[in-house]
């Protein structure tokens, strides 16, 4: 069912066997995993079904770090799902491992306790491949380009058939109809109330914008809000323990990871229609588009003690292109020409027919394959792995929202060794690419400037605030992302990540959620 | 930006290359003249022995250094050291023109 707090009496407890807080990708992932069960469960979501501006505010922070360009998280039903591109990907195996080259490195778990959670992350995500990076090739019946293992790989990207999925939408109906699985609107959770000796959590203290206060009383408490709001709610229930439930080791909001993401090099390609077809979307008779880049391999990663690091091509179409003008000419662009401009694309047409008779062919030859166009230009587009850094945080700051609860402080820290590399791969793909003497790569001048912090985009992949571990010394949750020392609450999402690998973290925390179910629902 | 980068991809098997910008830039670092010489003459050799084509056989060499990493950054360009060496070692009339 859902409900809306504010249509609900002030004062109200809901008891229930399980409180999600939160209903982004892991918050919804694990109710799913709930309905028609035995188990009541409270699903509660800050804002309502759709964007709402002064619910959204309530995500405004203070920065003191590195700049961030803007905020994408968005709170309402579904999340950030509502706006994600829905780029998909497995974190690699030496992304859990302890490397002695990067600090802090090194997860309690690996991928193969993931991996029977696989299947279901992908469809939950609406993927339609499930399959290894080194399977990929031979599903799509392709060849990939003979790069040098050592060095290099390929590495794919996933998006479903259907487009981004978008989780609140797609699960509103189920939810709706179910009678174990309650779903609260506008209920922004202000405090976990915590038992005297800080050892369980009893209620949720719930509260709308408009004033409705109430709570939650549940067995089994698992935190959903994303990489920045785990760690402030935690940091803002400090009712029992002052530093915030979870903080005795004053790791809370610490290790703040993003994916630092910038335009690495240009490159020239000895044939462009060739490299655009090799780094390509490709099209699965599944409906799958995969997205073909190159990641750095591990070898190259331990030799020259490196993050992991992956790029994208991207080619910029050069507007005088025929083939472009011959699509605006048939109506199939998103830009019709205007009179004036219908001589001169007639002209372009008839002037890059070679090109022109490129497309037409594949579009008769290979119907699954854009079209390709002679680019302006090409650069590789890297995303890397942020090395963990116990200085980049989330704390609490001095001014507050308008639930009178403390914003978030967010200091973003980046070190020098994700410049490093973010070279390091750039240099590896302009000697792959000239070995195979299939284009030439000039690295942009920021790579070189060793004396500066660049400035990187952020991907708005919030991660490693709430980050798992071994022991309370390390980190904030267990192996089961249990809170060390709370007997019944758990965190969900990436900011459970110890590292962050290079990929897009949805799938992780779409696996790791299903995990993280299978044990509440083996613990009620 | 080295634009004629853009021509010589692929074209080192039917040309001297590099544009003088890049030949200038590893001279401006330190880059040997006489060792720039001393390779082409070993390449010659090499060729005449090998009955093979000059460009054919720096090419070889290129791919050689790219595969074990001996590269140079010239002005942003990842380069291969034998294609430096080779057109520096051209004489100054022949190298190509900026």
């Amino acid at each position: 069912m859902i409900d809306d707090l504010r249509t609900v009496a002030s004062g109200t407890t809901f008891d229930c066997d399980l409180c999600i807080i939160g209903a982004g990708a892991a918050g919804i992932t694990i109710a799913r995993q709930f309905l028609g069960g035995p188990h009541s469960v409270v699903l509660l979501e800050s804002g309502g079904l759709t964007f709402e501006p002064e619910t959204q505010a309530l995500y405004d922070f203070e920065n003191v770090g590195l700049p961030r360009i803007r905020d994408t998280r968005y709170r309402y039903f579904g999340g950030t799902t509502n706006v994600w591109d829905g780029r998909c990907a497995q974190l690699s195996a030496i992304d859990f491992r302890a490397r002695p080259w990067v600090a802090y490195s090194g997860w309690p778990i690996n991928g193969d306790d993931l991996q029977p959670f696989s299947d279901a992350a992908h469809a939950a995500c609406g993927l339609a491949v499930n399959a290894q990076q080194d399977q990929l090739a031979a599903l799509l019946g392709i060849t990939l380009p003979d790069l040098d293992g050592a060095k290099l790989q390929p590495r794919f990207w996933q998006f479903a058939p259907q487009g981004p999925l978008r989780f609140g939408p797609a699960h509103h109906a189920e939810l709706a109809a179910s009678h174990n699985v309650r779903v609260l609107l506008h209920a922004n959770a202000t405090q976990l109330q915590a038992t005297p000796d800080g050892g369980r959590v009893h209620s949720v203290d719930i509260r709308t914008l408009g004033g409705v206060a109430g709570r939650v009383r549940a067995r089994l408490v698992v935190l959903c809000c994303g990489g920045i709001e785990n760690a402030r709610v935690l940091l803002l229930s400090n009712s029992v323990a002052a530093r915030g439930l979870g903080n005795d080791k004053d790791l809370v909001g610490r290790f703040l990871m993003d994916h630092p993401r910038r335009a690495c090099a240009e490159i020239v390609p000895r044939d462009n229609y060739w490299f655009q077809d090799m780094f390509a979307t490709y099209r699965h008779r599944t409906g799958a588009r995969l997205l073909l880049g190159v990641e750095l391999s591990p070898e190259l990663q331990k030799r020259e003690a490196l993050l992991n690091c992956g790029a994208l091509f991207f080619s910029k179409a050069d507007e005088t292109s025929g083939t472009l003008a011959l699509l605006r000419l048939l109506g199939r662009s998103a830009s019709t020409p205007a009179s004036s401009e219908l001589a001169r694309d007639v002209w372009r047409v008839m002037s890059d027919l070679d090109e022109v008779i490129v497309n037409v062919r594949r579009r008769f030859l290979a119907p699954g394959k854009d079209v390709i166009v002679s680019p302006d230009s090409t650069i590789m587009l890297s995303d890397v792995e942020q090395a963990p850094n116990r200085d980049s945080r989330v704390s609490l700051a001095g001014d507050r929202d308008a639930l009178n609860l403390q914003r978030a402080r967010i200091d973003w820290r980046i070190s020098d060794q994700e410049r490093r590399t973010m070279r390091a791969l750039a240099v590896a793909v302009g000697q792959e690419f000239g070995r195979m003497n299939v284009a030439r790569v000039k690295l942009d001048d920021w790579l070189m400037a060793e004396d500066s912090t660049p400035a990187y985009y952020e991907a708005h992949h919030h991660m490693g605030t709430t980050r798992m571990a071994a022991n309370p010394d390390s980190g904030v949750v267990t192996r089961d992302c249990q809170v060390f020392g709370i007997d019944n609450l758990y965190v969900a999402g990436s900011s459970v990540f110890p590292t962050s690998g290079h990929v897009n973290p949805t799938l992780t925390i779409v696996m790791l959620s299903l995990r993280l179910a299978a044990h509440l629902s083996a613990r009620l | 930006m080295c634009r004629p980068l853009r021509w010589i991809v692929g074209a080192i098997d039917r040309e001297p290359a590099l544009p003088r910008p890049l030949v200038q830039a590893y001279l401006a670092r330190g880059g040997s003249e006489r060792r720039a010489a001393a390779f082409l003459a070993s390449a010659r050799r090499r060729s005449a022995r090998l009955g093979v084509a000059l460009t054919q056989e720096v090419a070889e060499h290129r791919r050689a250094d790219f595969q074990t990493g001996n590269t140079l950054l010239l002005d942003g360009w990842i380069v291969a050291e034998s294609e430096v060496l080779f057109v520096t070692g051209l004489d100054p009339a022949v190298r190509p023109a900026a």
